[in-house]
């Protein structure tokens, strides 16, 4: 993987990028032009069908374009061998779609062993993993996914998409499934993580008010298009139509609401 | 009883090493084309609605059936490649045995692997494709791990499936536990039949319960308990194959034997006289009525006895009945001409289809002949599997008037019960057999002579055809057994009383044949 070295910025650059489903209720995308900064947290929002894992999943090609190209610092992923593409960049699965067959060190071990690591390097490296996700190796090491609660399968699916230390995070609604207390403390510790790390972010969701709590920057999409992008503070300030507009109030009306109910 | 019982227990290593090696090794093959064909057949419908379909219709085909089935059809290719490359190979006993027990094997197999390929949740496949698994190393570490339990599943029901079919390779001259059933159902000992249904009911069930094992062990992740059941397994097949070390398959001469009692006694007589010659001498029993000759021919046994009406209609496709001498002048230069097999001669006795009633009821129907039966067109007349398909039949049809007969089959033990019992008015019995005297049946007369002459022949096959010493310690058996004596020593094997086994008659036969024949 030759792009690790001198950055350019932007480093992942959408350009016109298409992709259409015949007929069926898949979320096609139409003329999307987006791009992410180096170390950027960037959330992709919109209704179910819009689009957004559709161009999730088209820049590490588990979706291949019909129309349009994804560079990825400089080069053309199109132009990459799809397979080496994936191991270079992390991606974790909604509801984490860790292998039900494999412990939680071999989850996390998967993409080490494709890219032939050695088995002290691949060990020492689970530990390091599972430390950062904050997970007790003792405890863990030889668990199925099956016997983890939904916090800590994604905590896991984190550590196996870090492991060969990426630049590139890909989140495909993370925290869909986890209950509210927990979505904030792995929310929190994915921020944290990105910060660190300086991975360059891209999360795909429907809830408002995790993108305002995560992003640097937020992209609305709705039915394949691309309605604005900006800070948080930007879409609240100045919203490109209705729909951001009533996207964005969402938590602020929810906000409001419950200080009205604690008031009284 | 008891002496029936050790009989068994003495043949068991035989019988059951051979179903282990027949059953694993249609297992093993099952597998090996069953997981590559299920992978291929999960990716593309196109390949796997009609290979699934073909499966499945292969498993329709009774099993009997379809072990039968591959006899021809080997013996088939055995020729072509005889002509084509001067190899040729034997059709008999293990090798057509083996193919059908295969595709057997297979449906389980293939439809438990495409339905849990198929069926893996799409967030794992995303997953395993996302982590950059390349499509084989997807389908390896991911997609087939977690196929296993359910494709486990599916060879634990074809291992049942097989083992319980491998007793049905006995009539195509393979050694199984089928063989105590057979053997068992032909002499009415249903010691035998017990045992032998016991036995691979057994056998199955170990088996199963060793891949369940193995299989709970695999899910469970547990090295020492998956060692342990792979070595059950290796043990149990290890054993099986040591009665066949330690007895060399030094096959020597085969002696075939159909599967009925007579057979069984004559092969017994003529084993124990080529030995005393100094042959090496095996068997193969209860094979079917016309595998035996073509098993002859192709050197599959060396020799047998069957009977000249049978082989003129069977064999030579005879409907004319040219008389007895000249049938078997006859027969025994097309055998040789055609076949290479020897007639060496007559025993001296006939085993003929006849009809035959209770003496009570053709009393008081006034039924002396066949040609008195026509005046009764209610009986209804109880038949052997192939009599009805026979040109004996037809025949006898066509000149008594009796093609609209009423009929029944039944397995031919079961044909002296029908007939006492009244289920059967009349039925098709063997002239040779001494249950015919010992339930005081009449045997009606053939007046018109549509039935051929059965004589029991000799044959040799090509290979000790012009064998001096191989023909001379058979030749004394040449006009040695007189009617009475063969029906006398069918009885002993036949009777529920004082029953002896066929080994056991076969010596007293012998003893009687010196004695009457003093050399």
């Amino acid at each position: 993987m030759g792009f690790h070295k001198n950055l350019p910025d932007p480093l992942i650059e959408i350009r016109d990028v298409s992709k259409a489903y015949g007929g069926s209720g898949k979320e096609g995308v139409s003329g999307l032009t987006l791009t992410i900064r180096q170390g950027e947290f960037l959330v992709l929002i919109g209704p179910s069908g819009s689009g957004k894992t559709t161009t999730l999943n088209m820049i590490n090609r588990l979706v291949e374009p019909d129309r349009g190209t994804i560079w990825i610092e400089g080069r053309n992923v199109a132009e990459t061998d799809p397979v080496q593409l994936r191991r270079g960049i992390g991606y974790v699965f909604q509801e984490a779609g860790l292998f039900p067959h494999m412990t939680v060190a071999e989850n996390i071990a998967v993409t080490p062993r494709l890219l032939g690591w050695d088995e002290a390097r691949i060990q020492a490296r689970i530990e390091e993993l599972l430390t950062l996700v904050q997970l007790d190796s003792g405890a863990f090491h030889e668990r199925r996914p099956q016997r983890l609660s939904g916090g800590q399968r994604q905590r896991v699916a984190l550590a196996r998409a870090l492991a060969v230390r990426p630049h590139i995070l890909l989140l495909d609604e993370p925290f869909g499934a986890l209950d509210p207390v927990t979505r904030e403390a792995v929310a929190a510790d994915v921020r944290d993580i990105q910060q660190s790390l300086g991975l360059t972010t891209m999360m795909v969701t429907h809830d408002m008010t995790e993108a305002l709590l995560l992003a640097d920057r937020i992209a609305v999409m709705r039915e394949g298009t691309l309605v604005q992008t900006g800070t948080a503070r930007e879409l609240v300030n100045h919203p490109a139509d209705s729909f951001v507009a009533q996207l964005i109030e969402t938590p602020r009306r929810r906000a409001q609401a419950l200080a009205k109910t604690l008031a009284l | 009883m008891n002496q029936s019982f050790q009989e068994a227990w003495a043949l068991l290593p035989d019988y059951l090493s051979q179903h282990v090696i027949l059953s694993v090794s249609a297992l093993i093959l099952g597998v090996a084309i069953s997981v590559p064909l299920g992978i291929v057949a999960a990716r593309s419908k196109g390949i796997g609605a009609p290979v699934l379909g073909l499966v499945s219709v292969i498993q329709t085909i009774p099993g009997l059936a379809l072990l039968a089935l591959f006899y021809p059809l080997l013996l088939a290719l055995s020729s072509l490649t005889r002509d084509l490359f001067g190899i040729s190979f034997r059709a008999l006993g293990f090798l057509p045995a083996l193919l059908a027990l295969t595709l057997y094997a297979m449906l389980p197999i293939l439809r438990n692997l495409v339905t849990a390929l198929n069926g893996l949740d799409p967030a794992i496949l995303m997953a395993a494709k996302g982590v950059g698994m390349t499509p084989r190393q997807s389908l390896y570490k991911v997609e087939l791990p977690l196929a296993a339990p359910q494709l486990l599943a599916g060879i634990r029901t074809a291992t049942v499936w097989v083992v319980g079919i491998t007793t049905l390779s006995t009539p195509i001259g393979q050694t199984s536990l089928g063989n105590y059933i057979f053997t068992g159902l032909q002499t009415e000992n249903w010691i035998f039949v017990l045992f032998g249904c016991v036995a691979a009911a057994a056998l199955a069930m170990v088996l199963d319960f060793l891949l369940a094992v193995a299989g709970a062990a695999l899910s469970a992740g547990s090295r020492p308990r998956l060692a342990l059941a792979g070595m059950g397994l290796i043990v149990l097949i290890a054993a099986a194959l040591v009665p066949g070390l330690i007895h060399p398959s030094a096959r020597g001469v085969v002696i075939g034997a159909k599967n009925f009692d007579e057979q069984y006694i004559l092969a017994d007589v003529m084993a124990d006289r080529l030995r005393q010659s100094g042959f090496a001498v095996s068997q193969k029993i209860d094979l079917g009525s016309t595998v035996a000759l073509r098993a002859l021919a192709a050197s599959d046994i060396d020799a047998y006895v069957d009977y000249s009406g049978t082989l003129w209609g069977d064999a030579m496709h005879r409907t004319d009945m040219p008389g007895r001498q000249a049938m078997l002048a006859q027969l025994k230069s097309w055998l040789a001409q055609r076949h290479g097999v020897a007639l060496v001669g007559s025993l001296g006795f006939e085993n003929a289809y006849v009809f035959a009633m209770r003496t009570d009821r053709a009393k008081a129907l006034h039924i002396q002949s066949l040609a008195d039966i026509a005046a009764h067109p209610d009986l209804m007349i109880g038949g052997d599997f192939e009599i009805f398909s026979r040109p004996e039949w037809r025949r006898v049809a066509v000149a008594y008037g009796l093609s609209t007969m009423r009929r029944r089959q039944y397995q031919p033990d079961f044909l002296y019960r029908a007939v006492m019992s009244g289920d059967a008015d009349l039925v098709s019995a063997f002239s040779s057999d001494g249950r015919i005297a010992r339930y005081g049946l009449t045997i009606l007369d053939d007046p018109k002579g549509a039935l051929p002459p059965y004589d029991a022949v000799l044959l040799v096959g090509p290979a000790h055809a012009h064998d001096k010493r191989f023909l001379e310690s058979l030749r004394p058996l040449v006009g040695a057994i007189p009617l009475p004596l063969m029906q006398q020593a069918n009885l002993m094997v036949d009777r529920d009383q004082d029953k002896r086994t066929p080994g056991q008659t076969a010596a007293w036969l012998e003893a009687r044949i010196a004695q009457d024949h003093p050399q």
